[in-house]
C-alpha cells in the first residue's frame, strides 16, 4: 500500500521545473504588481493629512512581514540540516528559495533607514534629538538606540542572512549536480553554529524595528514572539506554495499528502507556539502590573484596539487551533489551503497590532488603501526579487542523498 | 545471546544511509534476552548493592530530617528574612526541571519520529517520575503542618468554607506538578504494559508471575489491542507535549508574575523550559552512562544515543545562554535601575561565585560538545553532565537567592546561609532518587523492548517504508 | 471488550479459571491430558500458529481473512504495521473519548474556578478581578490534559477488553513467545468456521497448536478474599479511630507532639503582660486617636442626638460626657452625683422624680435611617434574639428570665418597665437609642453587642409594639380586619 504511491523520481525531469519555467506573464506580473502597489500606497497617502506617517508605519509592517517569512524559511532549512531530516527533502528547496528573499528585501529598507538618519520621529521617535532631549528615560538608551549603531547592526543582520541563505542554496545546488553526500555534512556543519547567530540577529532585528517603536517599553521574550509568528507564517506560505504549484501541475508526485500533513502539523504546532509566547508575555505583564510595562498592553486594549486584540486571540489561535487539530484537515488540500491563507492574513494582523498602536495610541485602528498598497507592493517586489536571485533553481533538490527517504515518506 | 562484541561506530553516518540504532546483530529474541537479563539475573551487580545501600542510608537520613523538621518547624532551614524562599524552593525547581527529560523524550521526540529515543525513553520516564517525587516532597514539607497540605487542593466536604485561591501561581503549580506527575506515571505505565507481559511470560517463580501478570493486565499483543494502544500512545504524546512545556512554564510563573527585579521578565517561561530540558538530559546522561556499562546495554544504548543526547544538551544549554544574555541586555535597556542593579549584583555582588559557577557549567561546559571527541567519549560526557547538573542547581540558587537577598530596600538586605538541615536534606533527596531508580532497574523493564523491536531494529523481511535502508 | 463479554455466553459450557496470572502451562496441560476426575473435559478454546517475521504474519492474516474467518487475531511482540488492513481492523473510537474528556475537563476547571473564587469564597487578591480569565487558563489547561490523558488510557484498556486475567492462549508455552520474538495468528473457537481452522493453519505451512479452556475450579484462590478482608479491615482503622476521637471526651490534657507550635512565645488577648504597667497584653486605644473607620461623626445615627441643634461638636461632646458619667452610676441617680440623694433608692415620693440630665439633651425624634419593611423584619428578629428574654415578646417586661427571677424572689432583680407606659411611649427615639446603647438601671449596655443599624431596627419594632396597644381599627388593613376578634364593631 505504501509502495504504490512512492513515485519514480527523475532528476532530469525535475531539473526543468524552476521559477523561471513559469510563463512570461507570471514572471513579469510580480514586478508590475509590486511597483503599482507601492505607487498606489504613496498616492493614497497624499490624500490624508497624516498620510505619509501612516505610510512609513504601514511600509514597515509589510517589510517585517516578508522578512519574517524568509527568516522562518532560513530557520527551517538550518534545522533540517542539523537534524539530518529525511522527510522534508522535497520541500526543502522551496524554503531555500524563500530564504533568498532576504537579499532583495534588504534595499527596500533604505527609505526607512534614511528617515532614521535624518532624525525623523517617524517611525522611530528615538532617532529625533529634540524628542530625546525631552525624554531622559529614552535618552539613557542612546548607547544602543542611535542611528549609526542602528545602521551598523542592520548591515550585519542582512549580511549574515544573505550569506547564510546563499550558502544553503549554493551548496544544495552544487549537490544537484554532483550528488556528493559530503555536501550534506558541510551544510550540517554550517547550520549548527549559524543557528546561534541567527537567533541573536533575529532577536535584535525584532528589537530594533518593532520593539523600539515604543522605546520606553521592553520585553525579553519579544524576539521569540516575532520568531514564532514568522515561522508560523513560513509554514503557511510553504504549504500554500506547494498546494498552488501542484494545482498548476508542478512538483507532481514529489510532495505527497504525507508531506502536506507534516507541514500542517508544523503549522498547527507553531500556531500553538505563537500562542504560548503571546500568553507568556501578556500574563506576566498583566499579573505584575508594573506601569511601564502595562502601558504597552493598555494602548492595545483601548480605543478600538481591543477588537484587534480579540481578533488575534480568536483568529490567530482559537479558531486555527480547533480547525487544524484534525488529521483530516491537514490531509485535505482545500481545507489546508483555507487555513494557510487565513493564517497569513492573521500574521499581518499580528504585525499590524505590534506596529500601528505606536502611532494611533488614542485614535484606534486606522486601515485603508495605504496598507493594502504597501502589502501588495512589498510582497510583489519580494517575490520578484526571489525570482531574480533564485529563479533558475530547480524546485526540489535533485540529488540529495536523503531524497529516497523523502519520496517514500509515510506518516505513522 | 548477543553480547557486546562489536565495535561498530554508529556515530558516523553517511548521508542517505542511516546508521543502525542498535548494534551487535540483534534479533527480536536477543533484545528480549538483553533487557530481561537485567531483571532476571539471580543477583544484580555488586555496584548495584553498594549504590542501593548508600541510597537507603540517605533515605533513612532524609526521613529522620523530615521528622525533625515537622517536630521543630521550618525554622530548622536557613530560610529567614529577607530570603524566605531558600533551598527548599531551589531544590524543588531543580528536581522538577530534571523531571522534564523523560516526557520530552517519550512525547516530543516521538512526535518528531526520533526513533533513537526508544532505547532510552523508559529509563528517562522512570527518572522523570522519581525526580518529580523528590520535587513534590519539598512544597509538601515546606507548608510545615504537612497534615494540612490537602488544603492546597479543592477538596470537599469543605468544613472551613474556604477554597483555594486560583489566582495564585503557587496554586497553578500544585495543579501543574500533580497533573504532570500523574500523567507521566500513567504514560510510563502504559508504555510498560507490553514489556511487563514479556516479563510475565518469562517469569519462573510464582510471585513474579503473579506480580507481572497483574501489572500487565492480561496483555497478549493482539493486533486489535496494538491498534488502540498505538493510537492512545500518539494521543498521550500529543497531550504530554504541551503538558511538559506547561509545567516549567508555570514554575517560572511562581517567580515571574512578581515584581521582584531579576524575577519579573517575560522570557522566563521558555527559558525555564529550555533549562529544564537541559538539566533533564544532563541527568539522563549521568544515569545512562553508568547504567549501560553496569547492565550490559551498550548494544541498545549506543554511542549514537549518547551523542544525540549531547546534541540536545548543547542546543538547550545555548538557549539558556541566550536567555541569560537577553535578561542582561533588557535589564540595561529597560532603564529600570532596580532591574539593572539586580543583574550587576548577580555577577559582581556577594553571590558572584554562584553566578559564575552557573555560567561556567551551563553555558560554557556544554560548548565542549561541539567537539565530536567529547560527544563520543562516555566518561568525558559523564563529567560534563555532572557539571550540567551542578550548573542548573546553581541557576535556581542564583535566581532565588540573589533577587531575594537584595531587593528594593537596602536596609532589608541580607545574606543567605543554609543550615546543615538544608544541605543534608538535599543530599537525602538524591538518596531517594537513586533508591527508586535502582529499584526500577532491578524489577522493571529498563528498556522499552517492544518499541526497540518495532522501530530500532532493521526489519529486512518487513520492508516497511520507514526503513530507508531497505529501498 | 466484546470478546470478553461474549465468552460467558459462548457454546462452551465449561467454566474457566477465574484468575490465571500468567502462564501455567504444565498445570493446565497436565489437567487436560489425564482428564481430572472432578473437572469436566476441556473444550478447545482456540488454535494458533507461530511465524517468524511480521511479513509472514501479515500474509497469513490476509489469507485467513480471505478464507472467511472473522474471529481471529494476530499477536506480535510489537505493533506490526500493515496488519490492520490485513485483518480488517476498523479505526478505533478512542480519539472521540479523548475529545469528550478534554471538553469536560476544560469546562469543569472553568466552572470550578468561577464558583469557588467568584461565588462561594470571593476573596480579593492583588487587585485582580474575582473571576479573571488570564489567571484561570493554567488550571483550565492542566485539568483538560489531566482528564483527557486518564480517559485515553482507561478507555484504551477497557476497549481492549483488559484487564483480563484468564486467557486460554496464555496457558500454552509456545504462545508465550509472542511477547518476545514470535508472531502468532490465533483463531477463536467461537468462529463459525472453527472446524476447519487447524487445516487452514496447516495449509499456511505451519504446525498449529490447540489450547483448551481451563477445566479448573471457578472459585477464587483463597488468598484473594483473605487479602481483601485484611486490606479492608486495615483501611477501616483510621476512620474508626477518628470517629472515636470525635465522640469521646477526656479529662486529661491532649498530647502535644509539637511543643513549640502548641506553646508559642507570644502574648494572647486577655492575658497578662509584664511589659506594661497595667499588665494587660491587649492594649487599649491611644487617647486622642480614632481607629480607621471608627470616627462615627454622625451623631444622629450613632448616638441618637440632633447635632444641628447646638452644633455637631458640642452635641457630640455632651453625649460623650453623658455616656462617661452614666456608665458607672445607676441611672436612677442624677448624673451630677453631688446633688443626688445619698441612698440612691427609689425616687422621693413628694417631689416627683428628680430632674434627669438626659431629658435636656437634644434627642432625635425621627429615625435617622430609612424606615422600610425590611428594617422592621430585621428589628423583629433582633428584638426576639436580644430583648425578648427579659422584656417579653410583646414588650410587657415579662420575658422568661424575668419570670424566673420573680419566682426566685431574691430581690436583686429589677423588673424591666413595660414599653406601653406613657413615659416610655413619649420618650424620643434618640433617648431610647441611648438606653439600648448604654443601658439603664440593671439593663446592661448593648452597644458593643448590637451594631447601630440593628439598634435602630429594634427601635422601629419596639415602636410597632407600642403602636399595637394603641391602635384603632382604622390602623388595621381592611383585608385582615375580619380576622381580629375583639374589635369593637
Amino acid at each position: 500500500m505504501h509502495h504504490a504511491d512512492a513515485p519514480t523520481f527523475d532528476p532530469e525531469v525535475a531539473s526543468r521545473e524552476t521559477l523561471n519555467s513559469f510563463s512570461d506573464f507570471a514572471r513579469s506580473i510580480t514586478w508590475k504588481v509590486g511597483l503599482t502597489g507601492l505607487a498606489v500606497a504613496f498616492l493614497a497617502s497624499l490624500l490624508s493629512k497624516n498620510g505619509q506617517v501612516h505610510l512609513a508605519y504601514s511600509y514597515l509592517i509589510a517589510l517585517a512581514y516578508v522578512v519574517s517569512i524568509s527568516l522562518g524559511a532560513l530557520f527551517f532549512v538550518a534545522v533540517q540540516h542539523v537534524t539530518r531530516a529525511g522527510w522534508s527533502v522535497t520541500v526543502r528547496r522551496l524554503a531555500e528559495i524563500l530564504a533568498m528573499g532576504l537579499i532583495p528585501v534588504a534595499p527596500l529598507f533604505l527609505p526607512l533607514v534614511l528617515l532614521v538618519l535624518m532624525g525623523s520621529t517617524t517611525p522611530f521617535v528615538w532617532a529625533n534629538a529634540k524628542f530625546l532631549a525631552e525624554h531622559p528615560l529614552i535618552q539613557a538608551k542612546t548607547p544602543y538606540l542611535n542611528s549609526i549603531f542602528f545602521v551598523i547592526r542592520n548591515v550585519i543582520y542582512f549580511a549574515f542572512w544573505a550569506w547564510l541563505a546563499r550558502r544553503f542554496l549554493t551548496l544544495s545546488r552544487r549537490q544537484d549536480v554532483t550528488g556528493d553526500p559530503a555536501i550534506s555534512n558541510q551544510l550540517e556543519a554550517t547550520a549548527a553554529p549559524s543557528l546561534l547567530v541567527f537567533a541573536l540577529t533575529l532577536t535584535f532585528f525584532a528589537f530594533d524595528w518593532l520593539m523600539s517603536l515604543q522605546p520606553e517599553w521592553f520585553s525579553t521574550i519579544f524576539g521569540v514572539y516575532y520568531f514564532a509568528g514568522g515561522v508560523m507564517a513560513f509554514f503557511a506560505t510553504v504549504s500554500l506554495v506547494v498546494i498552488q504549484f501542484q494545482a498548476s501541475g508542478r512538483m507532481q508526485g514529489l510532495v505527497t499528502v504525507e508531506h502536506r500533513h507534516d507541514l500542517g502539523k508544523f503549522l498547527f504546532g507553531f500556531v500553538c507556539f505563537w500562542a504560548y509566547m503571546a500568553i507568556s508575555q501578556y500574563l506576566l505583564i498583566w499579573y505584575a502590573n508594573i506601569p511601564e510595562e502595562t502601558e504597552w498592553f493598555s494602548i492595545r486594549q483601548n480605543n478600538g484596539w481591543e477588537y484587534v486584540s480579540l481578533l488575534l486571540i480568536f483568529g490567530h489561535f482559537v479558531l486555527p487551533f480547533l480547525g487544524l487539530m484534525s488529521r483530516h484537515v491537514k490531509r485535505n488540500v482545500g481545507l489546508l489551503r483555507f487555513w494557510t491563507v487565513w493564517l497569513l492574513v492573521m500574521h499581518w494582523v499580528d504585525l499590524y497590532w505590534l506596529v500601528m498602536p505606536a502611532l494611533y495610541r488614542e485614535t484606534g485602528p486606522n486601515f485603508g488603501v495605504v496598507d493594502i498598497g504597501c502589502m501588495v507592493g512589498v510582497i510583489g517586489l519580494w517575490l520578484a526579487g526571489i525570482q531574480r536571485v533564485a529563479g533558475d533553481a530547480p524546485l526540489v533538490p535533485l540529488r540529495d542523498p536523503r531524497m529516497h527517504e523523502s519520496l517514500a515518506f509515510h506518516n505513522i | 545471546m548477543a553480547t557486546i562484541t562489536t565495535s561498530i561506530d554508529n556515530t558516523q553516518e553517511t548521508p542517505g544511509h542511516r546508521a543502525p540504532l542498535v548494534i551487535g546483530h540483534h534479533t527480536y529474541g536477543s533484545i528480549t534476552e538483553t533487557v530481561c537479563r537485567v531483571a532476571e539475573a539471580p543477583h544484580p551487580p555488586r555496584a548495584w548493592y553498594i549504590a542501593f545501600a548508600i541510597s537507603v542510608l540517605l533515605v533513612l537520613m532524609l526521613g529522620g530530617l523530615i521528622t525533625h523538621l515537622l517536630l521543630t518547624g521550618v525554622g530548622v532551614w536557613g530560610n529567614n528574612s529577607p530570603v524566605f524562599w531558600g533551598w527548599p524552593i531551589v531544590n524543588f525547581v531543580f528536581w522538577v526541571g530534571i523531571g522534564h527529560a523523560g516526557t520530552l523524550i517519550s512525547a516530543i521526540l516521538f512526535l518528531f519520529r526520533q526513533n533513537w529515543r526508544t532505547s532510552i525513553n523508559r529509563a528517562a520516564e522512570a527518572m522523570t517520575i522519581f525526580a518529580v517525587v523528590c520535587a513534590g516532597m519539598y512544597p509538601g514539607i515546606h507548608v510545615g503542618r504537612i497534615w494540612l497540605a490537602w488544603w492546597l487542593f479543592p477538596l470537599g466536604p469543605n468544613q472551613n468554607a474556604l477554597w483555594p485561591q486560583f489566582r495564585s501561581p503557587l496554586l497553578w503549580d500544585v495543579f501543574a506538578v500533580s497533573t504532570y506527575a500523574s500523567v507521566s506515571a500513567v504514560f510510563w505505565y502504559m508504555g510498560m504494559i507490553p514489556d511487563l507481559a514479556t516479563f510475565r511470560d518469562r517469569a519462573t517463580n510464582k510471585i513474579k508471575k503473579f506480580a507481572y501478570g497483574a501489572l500487565s493486565l492480561g496483555w497478549t499483543g493482539s493486533a486489535r489491542n496494538w491498534h488502540r494502544y498505538e493510537r492512545a500512545y500518539l494521543i498521550l504524546a500529543a497531550l504530554a507535549t504541551p503538558l511538559v512545556l506547561s509545567v516549567h512554564t508555570i514554575v517560572s510563573f511562581d517567580f515571574a508574575v512578581s515584581q521582584l527585579p531579576g524575577w519579573h521578565t517575560t522570557i522566563f517561561p521558555p527559558y525555564f523550559v529550555a533549562g529544564a530540558v537541559f538539566s533533564g538530559f544532563g541527568m539522563v546522561l549521568t544515569l545512562m552512562v553508568p547504567a549501560r556499562e553496569l547492565f550490559g546495554l551498550k548494544d541498545l544504548i549506543t554511542l549514537r544515543h549518547l551523542e544525540n543526547m549531547c546534541k540536545v544538551i548543547i542546543a538547550t544549554g545555548t538557549i539558556v545562554g541566550y536567555a541569560y544574555a537577553m535578561e542582561f541586555f533588557i535589564a540595561w535597556y529597560s532603564g529600570s535601575r532596580y532591574e539593572g542593579f539586580a543583574f550587576i549584583n548577580r555577577a559582581f555582588g556577594p553571590y558572584w561565585w554562584a553566578y559564575w559557577t552557573m555560567v561556567t557549567c551551563n553555558v560554557i561546559s556544554p560548548q565542549l560538545f561541539w567537539f565530536k571527541k567529547m560527544r563520543t567519549s562516555p566518561w568525558l560526557m559523564f563529567i560534563v553532565s555532572i557539571f550540567v547538573n551542578i550548573g542548573m542547581w546553581f541557576e535556581r540558587f542564583v535566581i532565588t537567592i540573589t533577587s531575594l537577598s537584595r531587593d528594593f530596600l537596602p536596609s532589608s538586605w541580607g545574606y543567605f546561609i543554609p543550615t546543615w538541615v538544608d544541605i543534608a536534606m538535599f543530599v537525602g533527596s538524591f538518596g531517594l532518587f537513586f533508591m527508586l531508580f535502582l529499584l526500577f532497574c532491578r524489577y522493571l523493564p529498563i528498556v522499552a523492548m517492544a518499541e526497540v523491536r518495532g522501530v530500532a531494529l532493521p526489519q529486512p523481511t518487513d520492508g516497511h517504508a520507514e526503513h530507508p535502508a531497505s529501498h | 471488550m466484546s470478546e470478553h463479554s461474549t465468552s460467558h455466553t459462548s457454546s462452551t459450557p465449561e467454566p474457566r479459571a477465574a484468575a490465571v496470572f500468567g502462564a501455567s502451562p504444565a498445570r493446565v496441560g497436565h489437567h487436560s491430558r489425564d482428564g481430572h476426575a472432578v473437572a469436566p473435559a476441556p473444550q478447545p478454546a482456540a488454535v494458533f500458529a507461530a511465524f517468524h517475521t511480521p511479513a509472514e504474519l501479515i500474509a497469513a492474516a490476509r489469507k485467513t481473512r480471505e478464507a472467511g474467518y472473522a474471529n481471529f487475531d494476530a499477536h506480535s511482540p510489537f505493533p506490526v504495521h500493515g496488519i490492520d488492513d490485513a485483518i480488517g481492523i476498523r479505526p478505533t473510537r478512542l480519539p472521540f473519548f479523548t475529545l469528550v474528556a478534554a471538553c469536560v475537563g476544560f469546562v469543569t476547571a472553568l466552572a470550578m474556578q468561577w464558583w469557588m473564587n467568584g461565588v462561594a469564597y470571593p476573596f480579593l487578591i492583588s487587585g485582580k478581578p474575582l473571576i479573571s480569565i488570564p489567571a484561570s487558563w493554567p488550571v483550565a489547561f492542566e485539568l483538560t490534559v489531566l482528564f483527557s490523558a486518564f480517559t485515553t488510557v482507561i478507555a484504551m484498556i477497557l476497549l481492549n477488553g483488559l484487564p483480563r486475567f484468564s486467557n486460554p492462549l496464555l496457558s500454552d508455552e509456545k504462545f508465550l513467545r509472542s511477547t518476545s520474538d514470535q508472531f502468532v495468528l490465533s483463531i477463536d473457537a467461537r468462529d463459525p468456521k472453527f472446524g476447519g481452522a487447524l487445516d487452514h493453519l496447516r495449509g499456511l505451512g505451519t504446525v498449529p497448536e490447540t489450547v483448551y479452556t481451563d477445566p479448573g475450579s471457578k472459585a477464587l484462590p483463597k488468598i484473594i478474599p483473605l487479602a481483601g478482608l485484611i486490606i479492608v479491615s486495615a483501611m477501616m482503622i483510621p476512620p474508626v479511630l477518628i470517629a472515636k476521637a470525635r465522640v469521646s471526651t477526656k479529662s486529661v490534657p491532649r498530647w502535644h507532639f509539637i511543643w513549640d507550635m502548641d506553646f508559642q512565645p507570644k502574648f494572647k488577648a486577655q492575658r497578662e503582660n509584664l511589659l506594661f504597667t497595667d499588665l494587660r497584653a491587649m492594649r487599649p486605644q491611644e487617647p486622642g486617636t480614632v481607629a480607621r473607620g471608627e470616627l462615627e461623626a454622625d451623631d444622629a445615627f450613632y448616638r441618637g442626638l440632633k447635632s444641628d441643634d447646638n452644633g455637631a461638636v458640642e452635641a457630640a461632646q455632651v453625649s460623650r460626657q453623658v455616656v462617661a458619667q452614666a456608665q458607672p452610676a445607676d441611672a436612677t441617680q442624677p448624673a451630677d452625683g453631688a446633688a443626688a440623694p445619698a441612698d440612691g433608692a427609689a425616687a422621693p415620693a413628694d417631689g416627683g422624680p428628680p430632674p434627669d440630665p438626659l431629658d435636656k439633651l437634644p434627642w432625635v425624634t425621627e429615625f435617622p435611617v430609612a424606615v422600610t419593611g425590611q428594617l422592621m423584619k430585621r428589628g423583629q428578629e433582633r428584638y426576639d434574639i436580644y430583648c425578648s428574654t427579659c422584656h417579653g415578646l410583646a414588650g410587657d417586661g415579662d420575658g422568661l428570665i424575668t419570670q424566673r427571677a420573680m419566682e426566685l424572689e431574691q430581690g436583686t432583680w429589677i423588673r424591666p418597665v413595660t414599653y406601653h407606659s406613657d413615659a416610655i411611649r413619649n420618650q424620643p427615639v434618640g433617648r431610647l437609642f441611648n438606653t439600648i446603647t448604654n443601658g439603664v438601671r440593671k439593663m446592661p449596655p448593648m452597644g458593643d453587642v448590637i451594631p447601630p443599624e440593628d439598634r435602630w431596627a429594634i427601635l422601629l419594632y419596639m415602636r410597632a409594639l407600642q403602636r399595637s396597644r394603641n391602635a384603632t381599627p382604622a390602623d388595621v388593613p381592611t383585608d385582615v380586619l375580619p380576622q381580629l376578634k375583639d374589635v369593637p364593631q
